[in-house]
């Protein structure tokens, strides 16, 4: 009964966690452009952090280690340091993206400039991950994301054909835009597969001392989890797609797709997407600084853990105050919040194999997996897709750069 | 890999002209501005919120090339600040014939 119960609340705290700015942002810019046309892109994605978060959970709970802790000794440090600084630089974006998010949202509400909410914001993530423990900060959040079911109870409100719904799942380009349309796919697909969250699964699943009897609740999670998180970013590209683009609003500015809720829900759709961003990005915003603290204290074999009193991981937490601290640095600087999110999402599509191809290396590494190597389904889907995504956003980015200049 | 080749080739082709693209932004703000002035007559968004992505679009529109629909959107902003609702109706008309 209690694995049963740990299971619906993983699938619940995946589900509430799943929508980010990265998604908000990228899946509002695309409905509103492109109307459905850019679901495959979602699907894609969401196959690839499916495969990768149930592996990540099998990975620490067969071998006892964290994906980081693994490859920098299997790799050894000359072999662990590109992927490690690539991964972190884009975590600091992400997450200077996230906390814009907050801001932005505070702004819509108040008025006031985003840029003044950067150092409040970040004392509050900071201050609950300085006194937080690790479930507060994971179910706790993620129950709150709840609130962004609201885009699927919007879908159904506002009705879309269903044919016109299945039609975008199949990829084709569109008449026009064929850059921003790759560029907007790829940020996608970074948007859904951010390597934060299978490095911060792999973390958690240690912090939280699951044991192999949970091989199968953590395949459960992973799949149902992810799936039925997908469907919220699904949703918000559909919404997008009905409420702002027959208006002729395409998203470049928060702004404007705050205004995707109203013809579901009115005033409250206003303030429901204002909700919906504040909470999605703050829970986001305490995963990635712990993350990226989790991943530097593995790296150089300090002692981590959310649980633990910050006196007792002292350099684990002044890590994450470093991070959060720079994050608010990038927001204070005035960047657009926007424009910042997308790059940051197309971004970390480049950056997908150099951290998931170490992973998939040790996933076949019997030492560490014995029996629970990964099948070879597994290494062609996850290869293909972050591949195909990489590739993709190297031609994607200098497009979009030349096209927006 | 042909497939992707020919992906590459496309968006290539489709780079964009950049005036095509200032106009879409241009049509993109004046729309944003209808829709926010038409949602706040039916009390669907708070003025705080509304007056502010009005002044985001006047600013955009100012600077891109339909500068003249920046100043319907300006009279906007005075009649959230006034809660003039006809004046709004009139300016809502002007900037559709715009």
């Amino acid at each position: 009964m209690k694995k049963i119960l740990g299971i619906a609340l993983g699938i619940v705290t995946s589900i509430g966690g799943f929508l980010d700015v990265g998604s908000i942002a990228t899946s509002a810019q695309a409905g509103a452009a492109f109307g459905y046309s850019l679901l495959w892109a979602v699907l894609l994605g969401t196959i690839c952090v499916i495969f990768l978060v149930e592996m990540s959970g099998r990975f620490s709970i067969v071998s006892g280690h964290t994906i980081v802790d693994a490859i920098r000794k299997r790799f050894g440090f000359a072999g662990f340091i590109v992927p490690f600084a690539a991964s972190l630089l884009v975590n600091l974006l992400v997450l200077a993206s996230e906390l814009g998010g907050i801001c932005v949202a505070l702004q819509l509400l108040t008025g006031i400039r985003f840029q003044v909410w950067a150092i409040p914001v970040a004392l509050a993530v900071w201050l609950l991950l300085w006194l937080g423990t690790f479930d507060v900060v994971e179910d706790g959040t993620a129950l709150l994301g709840l609130v962004t079911l609201c885009f699927l109870v919007a879908v159904f409100t506002l009705g879309p054909e269903p044919r016109e719904l299945a039609a975008g799942f199949v990829p084709r380009l569109p008449g026009e835009e064929h850059a921003h349309y790759l560029f907007l796919a790829v940020s996608i697909i970074g948007a859904t597969i951010a390597p934060y969250l299978f490095l911060f699964y792999s973390s958690g699943a240690i912090e939280d001392k699951w044991d192999k009897s949970y091989i199968t609740p953590n395949r459960y999670i992973a799949t149902l989890g992810m799936s039925f998180g997908a469907i919220i970013s699904m949703a918000v590209i559909v919404v997008a797609a009905l409420a702002l683009k027959p208006e002729g609003i395409r998203v470049e500015e928060y702004e404007q797709a705050a205004l995707m809720l109203v013809p579901a829900f009115g005033r409250w759709g206003f303030y429901l997407f204002v909700a919906s961003l504040a909470i999605a990005c703050f829970g986001a915003a305490l995963e990635l600084s712990l993350a990226s603290a989790y991943s530097v204290s593995q790296a150089f074999g300090w002692n981590w853990g959310e649980d633990l009193e910050p006196r007792s991981a002292a350099r684990f937490s002044s890590a994450y105050t470093i991070f959060i601290a720079l994050a608010a640095l990038i927001v204070l600087s005035g960047l657009n919040p926007m424009k910042l999110t997308l790059f940051s999402m197309a971004i970390t599509a480049v950056i997908l194999p150099l951290t998931a191809l170490p992973f998939l290396v040790l996933m076949n590494d019997a030492r560490y997996m014995g029996e629970h190597v990964n099948s070879h389904f597994s290494n062609i889907v996850v290869l293909l897709i972050v591949l195909l995504a990489a590739i993709l956003a190297v031609v994607a980015i200098p497009l979009e750069i030349i096209g927006s200049k | 890999m042909r497939t992707l080749l020919a992906l590459v080739l496309v968006a290539l082709a489709g780079c964009g002209d950049q005036h095509e693209q200032e106009m879409k932004s241009a049509a993109s703000w004046s729309s944003t501005a209808l829709a926010v002035a038409r949602y706040w007559l039916q009390g669907d968004l708070p003025d705080t919120y509304a007056k502010r992505v009005l002044q985001k679009a006047s600013e955009e529109l100012a600077k891109g090339p339909l500068p003249d629909a920046s100043e319907p959107v300006n009279q906007m902003i005075e009649a959230i600040g006034k809660r003039d609702q006809q004046a709004m109706r009139r300016l809502i008309a002007e900037l559709q014939a715009q």
